[in-house]
């Protein structure tokens, strides 16, 4: 068998254009991969006492987190939405209206009691409720019950919502997720990405509830 | 013979990796070109937030005028204050007398049984006292000072933000309009569009290159054949 000088040249080439295309898939898995520890992050994990609860380290503001006042917690913002805090209250929104995340405080105590104070406060904020499951979790460390379920809002939009109540390391925190439920899939994996993302921290002087 | 073969799965190892990838990154958001309208998205919301952070000390301004009510709350708590330390004053001294700032007649006219029935009139005082009490507490809701005060101790009343963060969905769009289907309105091809015209516009980029190289390939073939064939002949 006689190589060429063509063949030789289609062979280099063919070599070349696949080390360019594994690189560029290299390139695009590892930007894939970055997110995957986020993805797979806080919510949905089981219970786990062992981990500690909110953030001992002073709060950092990056360019993506938005705090509420007091600093007591942080919820990364996603490119395509955008924020607003109001006093102890963080409110995310997609650009194009179709999805909608709040964070805050919520009653001290029981997180029993927290979470049926969300579901009255989702039962008289929307119509047809309908809780589909309740399961508990962790978020940042945190203790934390989940509700989910569907809605129709007073715009008469139909929406799947997902609340969380969260035992943090100050205070009880309150976070409930909305979307349309006729909008993409992938809308429902941002909204627990986001929920994920919400980090809790300590008071300037360290202190933590007493857990019971 | 052997060169098509090579061409041939060439162009299957080209083309279906892309594809792949393609199918990976619909789940995903990533891709160089979504950071750069991100970056040049991210000032205009910071805008934003600027605006609205200007609005509320405007709309904080805005309530008294626009919430005239809150004085006269205010006036009626005073005033019940003031009833309530003239009849605490007539409850312990019921022959009224010259410290009675308000006078006898009026008192007694206030409270008629006060003067008789001193354990009424303390009652009556308990009942006075938490009215008032209550009357200030409503002057001081309607109030954004105190409220807010609260709020920042971390004792947002009973239940905290709950009730303000339950209601976040409410500004959800409904994706029908009237029974005409607008699932995908103007904002939502923007926004739900971005991040697929995004990553097809990478696939394209993509395929160009590899239709190129197989172009450049296949060039080669050709020449390389006419050059075989012109010596040979």
């Amino acid at each position: 068998m006689t190589l060429t000088r063509q063949s030789m040249i289609f062979a280099a080439l063919i070599v070349g254009a696949l080390i360019v295309e594994v690189a560029i898939l290299l390139w695009f898995f590892d930007e894939q991969g970055e997110d995957d520890p986020v993805i797979g992050g806080a919510v949905g994990s089981q219970f786990d006492e062992s981990a500690a609860c909110g953030d001992t380290s002073p709060p950092v503001a990056l360019s993506n987190t938005r705090f509420d006042d007091s600093k007591r917690f942080a919820v990364e913002v996603p490119p395509a939405w955008k924020s607003k805090s109001d006093g102890s209250v963080v409110t995310l929104r997609t650009k194009n209206g179709r999805a909608a995340l709040s964070v805050g405080r919520a009653r001290a105590g029981d997180l029993l009691q927290t979470l049926e104070d969300l579901r009255a406060s989702l039962r008289r904020s929307y119509k047809g409720l309908d809780v589909i499951s309740i399961e508990p979790l962790t978020l940042d460390g945190c203790p934390a019950r989940s509700v989910a379920g569907r809605a129709r809002n007073r715009k008469g939009a139909l929406l799947n919502f997902e609340g969380v109540v969260v035992a943090g390391p100050t205070d009880n925190f309150v976070i409930a997720g909305f979307h349309a439920s006729d909008s993409e899939p992938r809308m429902k994996v941002e909204l627990d990405r986001v929920i994920g993302s919400v980090r809790f921290y300590l008071s300037e002087a360290g202190d933590r509830l007493p857990r019971s | 013979m052997k060169r098509v073969v090579l061409l041939g799965s060439f162009l299957v190892v080209f083309c279906a990796s892309p594809g792949m990838a393609a199918t990976q990154s619909l789940d995903g958001l990533t891709d160089p070109l979504k950071d750069v309208v991100d970056k040049v998205t991210k000032p205009v919301d910071e805008a934003k937030d600027v605006v609205e952070e200007v609005k509320k000390p405007v709309e904080k301004a805005l309530p008294p005028v626009a919430a005239p009510p809150k004085k006269p709350v205010v006036d009626v708590g005073k005033a019940v204050d003031k009833v309530v330390k003239d009849v605490t004053d007539v409850a312990k001294n019921p022959s009224g007398g010259a410290n009675n700032p308000a006078g006898g007649a009026s008192d007694s006219s206030l409270t008629p049984s006060a003067g008789n029935d001193p354990a009424t009139g303390n009652a009556r005082t308990k009942h006075l006292a938490s009215g008032a009490s209550a009357s200030r507490g409503a002057a001081g809701s309607t109030s954004a000072g105190p409220a807010k005060v609260s709020r920042d101790a971390g004792g947002t009343g009973p239940a905290g933000d709950t009730e303000q963060v339950a209601a976040a969905g409410n500004t959800i769009q409904s994706g029908e309009v009237k029974g005409t289907q607008t699932v995908a309105p103007a904002a939502n091809v923007d926004e739900g569009g971005s991040s697929l015209s995004l990553t097809g516009v990478q696939i394209l980029t993509w395929m160009i290159a590899a239709c190129g190289l197989m172009a450049v390939g296949t060039a080669f073939i050709l020449t390389g054949r006419l050059r075989l064939r012109a010596a040979r002949s």
